[in-house]
Parts: C-alpha cells; structure tokens; sequence
C-alpha cells in the first residue's frame, strides 16, 4: 500500500496548462473593462474640445512655451522643493485624532476572522469602550464588552454572562485592545525607529491608489517583522501584517484590518444584555457570591479545600452548594451533571501542582488529583479525578472549580511556554 | 499571501490591471482543479473562463477575507458542480482522456519518472464519486481546510472529513490495483 504522503505527493504534482484560447477570451474580457473603465474616467466632450485647441498652431507655439518655462522653472527649484518622501509622523498625526476604529485579526492558520474588535477613545486618547468578538476555534465565539467600570462576558455555549470588574482581567482586555490599536503601533514603530531597533523600509509608489508600504525589520533580539499598508491619501494604515522570522525565514503569522476610522460607533454594541437570549445566566459579581473565601489559607490550602468542600458538598447533595464552588452553575444543572454519581466517601486529595492552563487571566490556577468513592447498582467504585482550580475572575479572594480534567502537559513543557511568552514580549 | 492581499487592494482601488496578474497567477492552478473534477479540459477551461469573468466583473466590490487561491478555487468547484449536474455523468473515462490531466506537466524527467503514476492517480480520480473527489481536490491541491470547504459547499466539517477519509482509502486501493485497460 502506497503511504497517504504519495497520494499527496502526486495530487500537487498534477499540472495543466491553460490553453492560449482560453488566456485570449480572458484577457479580452480583461481588456473589455478596462476599456469601460477608461471611458467612465474620460469626458469625451472635454477631450475633443482639447483636440481643436491642439489643432491649431498658435495654440501649439504656446503650449510649447509654456513646457520650456516649466522645465527651466522645474530644474531652478528642483533642489529646494523636492516632493517629501512618506514618513512615519505624517501617520501619527494623521491618526492622533482618531477616535474610533473596528479592526478584524486573521491568524494564519484559518481563513475566517479570529478576532474582531471595536474600540472607542476618550478626547485624550484613552480607551472608553472596547469589544471583542472571538471566532469559535479560540474561545467558542466569546464576546467580551469592557469599560473601566464593568466587563461583560458572555460565553455562548455556557448560555452565560458574567458581568465583573477585574483588575487582572482588565489588563488583559487593555493589551488586547492595545494591540488593536493602530496608533499604538505607529507610536511604538517610531520610538523603536529612534532607538535603532528597527530597520525601516518605506515603498512609496507613484500611482496614488497604491498604498504605502512601511516594512519594519527588528534588529536587536526581537527580530519579526511588521509590514503596514498606508493609504497614500489619508495617511491611516489599513492592513497590518506580520512575519515571524524562523530559521532565517519570515513566516506569516497574520494580518489586522484597520478600518472605519473615526465612525461614531453604536452604543448598544458595548452592552451585551439587549444581545444574550432572554433564558441566558447573568452572573453579577456584585450581586452573586462564587467560590470560596481564601482567607487566611496559603493558596495550596485553599485549593485542597475547594476541592474537599466540593465532595462533601456532593455526598451530601447539597448542590447549591457545589455550584457555588463551581463557579456560580445552577443547582438544577449541578444535580443533572454530578447527581448521576451517588458519592459516597472522600478517598484523597493529591498535592495542587501548578497547571499549564495559567495564564494572565488566571494566574494562580493549579490542578488537583482527588479520589472518591460512589455507588452505582450496589457496588462501591473508587474514582480518579483531577479538578482545576483557580481564584474568580471579579472576586480575586474567593477561589472556584472551573473545570475539570488532568493537566497533561509537564512542568517543562509549561516552562518553554512561559519563556517563549516572554521572549515574543 | 502579502502578494494577493495587495494585488486585492490595487484592485479595490480600481486598477483593473492586476486582474491580468491574478489570472496569470492563478489559471494554471484552477484548470487543473476543474479538469479533475469534470474529467475533461474542455469544460474545464470553460469553467475556469466564467468564473474569471464572473471575478471581473464584481472585481470593484470583491473583498478578501481569506486566501483568494481558496476563494478563487470553490467558484471553481461550484461551478464545476453545476457543469457536472448539468451534464451526462461520465463515470468511466477512457485511460488516453484521463491522461491529459497528467501529461501537460513541463518537465521530461518529471513524465519519464511520475508519468505512469500520474495516469494512474487520474484514472483513479476520475473513479472516486465527485463528492469525494471533490473535497481531496481541494484540500490537497488547492490547500483549503476542511472547515473553510464545509462552509462553502454548506455543509458539516464532518462530513466533508468523512468524504476525505473515503476518498483517500478508496485513491489508495485504486493506486494499488492495476491501471483499466
């Protein structure tokens, strides 16, 4: 049997050509509306009238003077009025002003949009309003809503909103935004440009409805590579790209789509409660208390803790309770997930050990091995279970479950990814 | 990629000449694509011909949201499809037609080495079920994902992954066998 790599193989192999009738019935329809183009740009009646002027011989002498003067004057005043080249300031001042802006993220690695986001300024330039729409493949199509006062999260596939302010998670939706905002990039581009960290490459084409092309090298140990597209009217960047550079080669990593600059964006788009369906969970942190108070515990204490307190809440169906440590789920759902195992007896709790799953939102999780016992037709069957456990989001004292599952991945193997974060950093 | 993304936004800007670049570009690719999906050159060229026109003239609307060989590769599919339905299914196609899908490479070294195993990969395309060839034509030739093609043909990823899987164990058996005479 042949591998599945010759079949590939083969398959990028195959190879016709086009044949040269085809190539001419393209290229005449090409042609065809280029040609009405060109008629739609030209005025025929102007054009005609500057035809019998041409004509005439007077009209000609005159022309003809009249180019000497401007190529004498063009060489007189070459040296002192040169066209100024595109530079990087005439983007920041063309943007310093800018209060508004949606931008759309394509990762390589899909074809759909991976992030989309609105972003609204206050008069000095702070963010006021940000929304971020994720794809599916990221984080099941999240929508995050923040304002320095409150963030909305609404997860579709929990039919769920968590409404919280949040230091820690704020930070990170400002990073985000921050790196949605074009003037940002433009400001930082620059700086490094003065400091000698980059290397600045500028195309200026001559044709106007061509854009700009700014490509910014790093020279010192953050060497990727940043390509913008500015408009050579406005002076705003519509596209940025960017290349990580890989064993001396530039890989495309993705590109983000500025647009609508400067178009008032509708308040309801920073709220999400005209949006969730009506039978959707609103979970307030103000108004609804989730996990457990840490207290006086150290943080492995407090998540052996959560994790007994959650079996003894099960072997004593209490599944209010259990909820509430699982982050605020519904009894009424608690009992259908977890009500099925009749648990019957604490076993053990392992030691917590830091997970692979910490990140800037949750930077103390950690995973716990514990097991218990249940009784399913008369028989009592231990079980192995590991649980991840983590302060709220909101409530930074208080500790939840909020999922469940071993973390595979080594202490290593987060390690090189830690490292790796801070070296893109 | 950073190619196409400019030659879209030329054109979104209204110079009309980068549709000769794109379709030079691109017309080799989607002529072999459609010439294995509809098992002859004739309709292929066809199809690659009216969706090139149909591209051109929505050329000042058209937005790039993806790859534009992806984009350009399911108007050919879509169109291949509706040449298909359209017309009489060719199930067996004689080995000397299905061979001028192979036989138009460039290189001698490359017909005396693959030229047996490029009749015979041909041959065993043109008897998958076009559903199936369909999908290992796109993702292997042209390189869409299996998301991206269920999106287009409307269907689940699941679906379209069941069709490769099919399709693939199916090319391989065929692969192994003898070549019809």
């Amino acid at each position: 049997m042949k591998p599945a790599e010759n079949i590939n193989n083969l398959i990028k192999k195959l190879n016709l050509k086009a044949s040269t009738e085809l190539d001419q019935k393209v290229h005449n329809e090409i042609s065809k509306i280029l040609a009405e183009s060109e008629k739609t740009k030209s005025a025929p009646s102007k054009l005609n009238t500057w035809r019998i002027i041409m004509t005439n011989k007077i009209t000609k002498l005159a022309a003809a003077a009249v180019i000497i003067i401007a190529v004498v004057f063009g060489i007189t005043v070459l040296d002192k009025s040169v066209t100024p080249a595109y530079a990087i300031e005439q983007t920041i001042s063309a943007i310093s002003s800018m209060r508004y802006v949606h931008t759309r993220y394509f990762d390589a690695s899909h074809e759909d949009v991976t992030k989309e986001c609105w972003i609204e300024m206050d008069d000095t330039g702070q963010l006021k309003n940000v929304r971020i729409n994720w794809a599916e493949w990221i984080t099941g199509e999240q929508i995050v809503v923040w304002n320095k006062d409150k963030t909305e999260m609404w997860n579709p596939k929990r039919n769920r909103l968590s409404v919280f302010n949040d230091k820690i998670y704020t930070a990170r939706i400002l990073q985000m935004a921050n790196k949605a905002n074009p003037r940002l990039y433009v400001e930082r581009l620059h700086e490094r440009q003065s400091k000698g960290e980059v290397k600045i490459e500028v195309e200026e084409p001559s044709n106007k409805s061509e854009p700009i092309v700014v490509t910014s090298t790093g020279l010192g140990e953050n060497i990727n590579r940043y390509v913008l597209f500015v408009d050579q009217a406005t002076k705003l960047v519509t596209h940025l790209e960017w290349y990580q550079s890989e064993d001396d080669v530039y890989k495309y990593q993705g590109v983000t789509e500025f647009f609508d600059y400067n178009v008032p964006i509708d308040a309801k788009m920073f709220t999400l409660y005209d949006e969730i369906p009506t039978d959707a969970q609103i979970d307030d942190a103000k108004t609804h208390d989730i996990g457990l108070e840490q207290g006086d515990l150290t943080d492995k204490e407090m998540a052996v803790k959560v994790v007994q307190e959650f079996i003894e809440s099960l072997i004593a169906k209490d599944y209010t309770r259990v909820g509430l440590i699982c982050g605020g789920i519904p009894p009424g759902k608690v009992e259908k997930g977890w009500g099925r195992f009749n648990v019957v007896r604490l076993v053990s709790i392992g030691e917590p050990v830091p997970s692979s799953k910490v990140n800037k939102v949750y930077p103390k999780t950690v995973n716990v091995s514990c097991t218990f016992e249940f009784e399913k037709d008369g028989r009592i069957i231990q079980k192995l279970h590991y649980f991840y456990v983590g302060t709220v989001i909101g409530n930074r004292q208080n500790w939840t479950i909020y999922g469940e599952g071993r973390d595979t991945k080594s202490q290593e193997e987060f390690d090189r990814r830690t490292k790796k974060e801070e070296v893109k950093k | 990629m950073l190619e196409d993304r400019l030659l879209i936004w030329k054109l979104n800007r209204g110079n009309r000449q980068v549709l000769r670049h794109i379709y030079e570009k691109y017309k080799d690719r989607l002529v072999t694509l459609a010439a294995a999906l509809l098992n002859n050159k004739t309709d292929a060229e066809d199809v690659v011909h009216d969706v090139f026109v149909s591209f051109i003239n929505s050329a000042e609307k058209f937005r790039l949201t993806g790859s534009l060989n992806g984009y350009l590769a399911t108007c050919v599919a879509n169109n291949a499809r509706n040449k298909n339905k359209a017309k009489y299914q060719q199930k067996n196609v004689p080995l000397d037609q299905a061979q001028t899908i192979a036989s138009d490479s460039n290189s001698p070294d490359f017909q005396a080495i693959f030229g047996e195993q490029m009749c015979k990969l041909t041959w065993s395309l043109t008897e998958l079920p076009y559903e199936q060839r369909e999908v290992i034509m796109l993702h292997l030739y042209s390189r869409m994902k299996f998301k991206a093609i269920a999106k287009s043909q409307g269907v689940s990823i699941n679906t379209i992954q069941g069709r490769y899987r099919y399709g693939i164990t199916k090319l391989r058996t065929l692969l192994n066998s003898e070549v019809k005479k």
